[in-house]
């Protein structure tokens, strides 16, 4: 068995556990000096837009800036600490690009809208701010002739208006604004301004078509509005935004981890689209600042050469790299680190020593991640071992592979990353689920994309958020067209089920839609259309809450086995193929029920009902096969615990052990926790845990 | 049998015999030098039987190469001179070098491959056999270069169907990242590593470790522009910085990069100067 704690010796890791930076972390230690240069040069463009913005007759830009480095050096933490260091004064957007599929304008305003719901960093005190109410707060202050710096009092003084005064503070700040900005989106300013003051249904409404995302019938009702943005008002939006924000609170759109935009085929097409699209920003766009982050390698190798002269000095014009720290520097972020473990004995540089410290901050070529992993090993083997200045390294071999194969911690350390991928995942469903919005299609598409790599014999051949049928796949010798039916309206539904219908008469076509989103009892039309349809062949999957967390998972998982981001426990960073072969090994995603579908199996979670409810079959317990199954609640008295547990197990291959009590307490209702705790016990050589919390299924030994 | 008279010729031939070994060795070693190999027979015809296995011994001995048909200066030697003067195709080598078969050529030239000594290159429709440090293209400029050709193919097909035209800006920049090898620096340049640091600096302001170990000619350099490059780290004048492509080194690549922590490789390098 595999533990995923530390040593229960010593004192606690804490501090360096977390060697992957979030972009919204609350709590990081930061060495501000460490790549001033690059958090100045950023926080200096902030300032110019703001400032030039704030002048009347100045012409105000898009700015651009790269930030180049190394995997571990510290470019996602800058976006952290510029949250930070900046606090009500800018917008922070944080995207990354998909993984098989292109990112476009109105994706790009629909995360601005999302990312407006998050909070800013606020000081000591301060209470909790949303980045949509410093926005507006800060650019009705500017307006007003007072600083733009205090959003929050400002808009609490518009907030303690009577209704009336307030609608005409709102009216006269749009039109102050259309007198500045001829050229925004009236009704798009109108809806920006008014959102903070909104009753929630109302705000989110407002929210989900400012975003440029499907309405539902009652808020477009609430809106008085026929439909949701259309195409070509998109890039007017994203004007209006980079307008509306520019004197207050300047948008920065971070596009991080760029090396997701390489393909397996090197076609080159995805670098052009996302040149394409950032040149559109730059040149169509006023207001906004576009930070660039990627791995120096893959700029410079892959991506550049892609890019026109043009697109060169639109996207790289001005280009930063990274530092890793000086010796110095490298010695004050371990003192700061240390600094926030619990109990500390002895002064720094306790509990590492000095010759450990000296060495770690002399050694060429260290990145912070890097010098955290060797500090949370170091911490593991504890205060008083031994330590002898390693011999320097032979030159290897020109073939030695960069990593030493130890499978027990390799799969140990990729479970892990699988597992805070997947708790990600759920944030960003419960997060949708909120809003009453699908999760992001484009991530899901690029999560079924991602599956088919693990399908026998399938072959993507486009991958296209944007179009209606999403995906188009040879699987064997059929014609697969997936269409990701994400719309909340029931005539967008029936329009993309139309449109997805066209490929009936050329193979088959598997419509997939959240079971988070199941068809309102009203929707007699789409309803009826669906069954039409699967008259004719159509295949309808419902999306269960836990396989569009796993697909979301694969496709950000995916984008960090590329990014670099997933290391084993000794920091050694894990080639795409080892995490592609520990999937297939231990995720089985060759046996989700998406990837199932897609391989022609037969569809085992369909919408199976045109009575007004669509009553699931997904919601069946998971397939027993050794148990007699009785029905969707019977429970089966003869099946003992462990044949249900390794016929659970045998479905689901990993699970968390709350899947597993939850999945056998459907067959079993009056089987305990600790039953299940107990029977996985019992059966050691049949399974096999991770932690404490992670269970899987061990699969025989090869002969 | 035998008179007395073929007795002393016996007599006298083995009198003679230690020093005509010699003396016949050191000409088929002089011949086999003017001309590159000679035939077997010729060592065959000067020895008598009782002196041909010693001839062998002694032209092996001067570090020739006996085959079946031919005695010669190593096959390997002198594919490798060859070499030197550039790609040499791999039809028609035999020809190119003395005393040897085609089938003995093609064997020697695989196992120079195999080896790492040499490698096999495309020119044309040809193969050829160039040194091991040659620049080439590896399996991903290769197919960022079929990327290119595809895209440029689709151009130019395009121009043909409504009489437009090429840029050549657009042809040199698609073709830009694959051609132009500049020759090998001399070593001295080793001591101004700085310069050289400078002067080789991509648009990222990094400068390839790999490249440059090639631009001082390749492996024969490796150690000592390494030591220079970590004695400027350790001084704050160049920072190292650990490769995070995804897989874009070439195994060449990465012998030619510095041993990094955490078995990473050191693959740029980048002048902080300015910074202090």
């Amino acid at each position: 068995m595999t533990t995923l704690g530390p040593a229960a010796t010593g004192p606690s890791t804490s501090p360096f556990e977390n060697n992957h930076a979030d972009p919204w972390a609350r709590a990081f230690v930061d060495l501000p000096e460490l790549n001033a240069a690059v958090t100045n040069a950023i926080a200096g463009a902030i300032t110019q837009v703001r400032s030039t913005s704030g002048r009347p007759d100045s012409e105000v830009r898009t700015t651009s800036l790269l930030v180049l480095g190394p995997a571990g050096a510290g470019k996602t933490h800058l976006f952290a600490r510029l949250r930070r260091k900046l606090g009500p004064k800018a917008v922070f957007v944080h995207l990354r690009p998909l993984v098989g599929t292109e990112m476009t304008p109105r994706y790009v305003l629909g995360q601005i809208v999302q990312q407006l719901g998050y909070e800013v960093e606020t000081r000591g005190g301060d209470r909790s701010l949303k980045q949509l109410e410093a926005l507006v707060g800060s650019s009705l202050a500017q307006l007003d002739g007072v600083s733009p710096d205090w959003p929050r009092a400002f808009l609490d003084e518009v907030m303690g208006l009577d209704e009336a005064a307030r609608a005409q503070k709102l009216e006269w700040a749009v039109e102050r604004l259309l007198d500045r900005h001829r050229e925004a989106d009236e009704t798009y300013l109108a809806r920006l301004l008014h959102a903070p003051f909104l009753k929630p249904a109302q705000q989110r409404a407002a929210l989900a078509w400012l975003a440029g995302r499907d309405l539902e019938e009652q808020q477009m009702q609430r809106l008085g509005v026929a439909g949701g943005l259309p195409e070509e008002r998109i890039l007017q939006a994203l004007q209006t935004l980079g307008l509306f924000a520019a004197p207050g609170s300047p948008i920065v759109l971070v596009f991080d981890q760029l090396e997701n935009l390489m393909d397996a085929e090197a076609t080159g097409s995805r670098v052009r689209a996302y040149a394409n699209l950032v040149a559109e920003l730059f040149d169509a766009t006023r207001g906004f600042v576009l930070v660039q982050m990627a791995l120096d390698s893959e700029w410079e190798h892959a991506i550049r050469p892609q890019l026109s002269e043009a697109q060169k000095s639109r996207l790289g014009g001005h280009t930063i790299p990274i530092a890793l720290p000086t010796p110095g520097q490298a010695r004050e972020l371990v003192r700061r680190w240390v600094e926030d473990l619990p109990d500390r004995p002895q002064p720094f540089p306790w509990p590492f020593g000095e010759p450990r410290v000296e060495h770690w901050s002399r050694t060429a070529g260290m990145t912070p991640r890097m010098l955290m992993i060797e500090c949370r090993q170091a911490l593991a083997l504890g205060p008083d071992a031994p330590f002898d200045v390693p011999v320097a390294e032979a030159q290897p071999r020109a073939d030695a592979p960069l990593r030493s194969v130890d499978p027990d911690n390799d799969d140990t350390a990729l479970m892990a990353a699988w597992e805070s991928h997947l708790v990600a995942a759920r944030g960003a469903l419960d997060e949708a689920a909120a809003d009453r919005r699908s999760a992001d299609p484009a991530r899901l598409v690029g999560g079924m994309a991602s599956c088919l790599h693990f399908v026998k014999d399938a072959q993507t051949s486009r991958v296209d958020a944007r179009q209606p049928v999403q995906i188009v796949a040879r699987v064997g010798a059929r014609t697969c067209f997936v269409a990701f039916v994400h719309q909340t309206h029931p005539r967008s539904v029936m329009i993309a089920l139309g449109l997805a219908s066209d490929g009936l008469s050329q193979g088959t076509v598997i419509a997939v839609r959240e079971r988070a989103l199941e068809f309102a009892p009203t929707w007699k039309k789409v309803q009826a259309s669906v069954a039409a349809l699967r008259e004719r062949g159509l295949q309808w999957i419902s999306l269960e809450r836990d396989d569009a967390a796993r697909l979301l998972a694969l496709e950000s998982f995916l984008a960090s086995a590329k990014s670099k981001d997933l290391e084993d426990c000794a920091g050694r960073i894990f080639e795409e193929a080892e995490v592609h072969a520990w999937m297939d090994r231990t995720l089985g995603v060759a046996s989700w029920p998406v990837a199932q579908a897609l391989a022609g199996a037969r569809v085992e979670r369909e919408w199976d009902g045109d009575d007004g409810a669509a009553q699931p079959r997904g919601s069946e317990p998971v397939q027993t096969g050794a148990a007699p199954s009785t029905g969707r609640s019977g429970e089966i008295p003869a099946a003992d615990t462990a044949t249900t547990i390794r016929a659970c197990l045998t479905q689901l291959r990993v699970a968390s052990l709350e899947r597993l009590v939850r999945e056998v307490a459907r067959v079993k209702p009056a089987a305990s926790r600790t039953e299940v705790v107990s029977a996985l016990e019992a059966i050691p050589g049949q399974v096999r845990w991770f932690g404490r919390a992670i269970v899987a299924i061990r699969e025989p030994e090869p002969r | 049998m035998g008179g007395p008279r073929a007795a002393r010729h016996q007599q006298a031939k083995s009198k003679l015999t230690p020093i005509a070994t010699a003396e016949i060795a050191a000409g088929l070693v002089s011949a086999v030098e003017r001309d590159g190999a000679i035939l077997r027979t010729q060592v065959t015809q000067r020895s008598s039987r009782t002196q041909v296995l010693d001839v062998f011994d002694a032209l092996v001995r001067a570090g020739l190469e006996v085959s079946g048909r031919f005695v010669r200066r190593p096959l390997e030697a002198q594919i490798l001179e060859r070499l030197d003067g550039g790609p040499v195709p791999l039809r028609g080598l035999d020809k190119v070098v003395r005393g040897a078969t085609g089938r003995e050529t093609a064997q020697t030239a695989t196992s120079l491959v195999d080896r790492n000594r040499a490698r096999f290159v495309v020119r044309g429709k040809d193969l050829l056999i160039a040194r091991p440090d040659a620049p080439v293209l590896d399996a991903h400029a290769r197919q960022r270069l079929k990327a290119a050709v595809r895209a440029l193919g689709a151009s130019l097909a395009l121009a043909d169907k409504k009489r437009a035209c090429l840029l050549q800006s657009d042809v040199d920049d698609a073709l830009k990242p694959f051609v132009g090898s500049p020759a090998p620096l001399a070593s001295a340049a080793i001591h101004d590593v700085a310069s050289l640091v400078d002067g080789h600096r991509e648009g990222s302001g990094l400068t390839s470790v790999p490249k440059l170990v090639r631009l001082l000619g390749g492996l024969s350099a490796r150690d000592a522009l390494h030591a220079e490059l970590l004695r400027g780290a350790r001084a704050g004048r160049f920072e190292l910085r650990p490769e995070s492509g995804m897989g874009r080194l070439s195994v060449e690549d990465a012998s030619f990069c510095i041993p990094g922590p955490q078995g990473s490789r050191l693959s740029w390098v980048r002048r902080i100067e300015e910074e202090s």
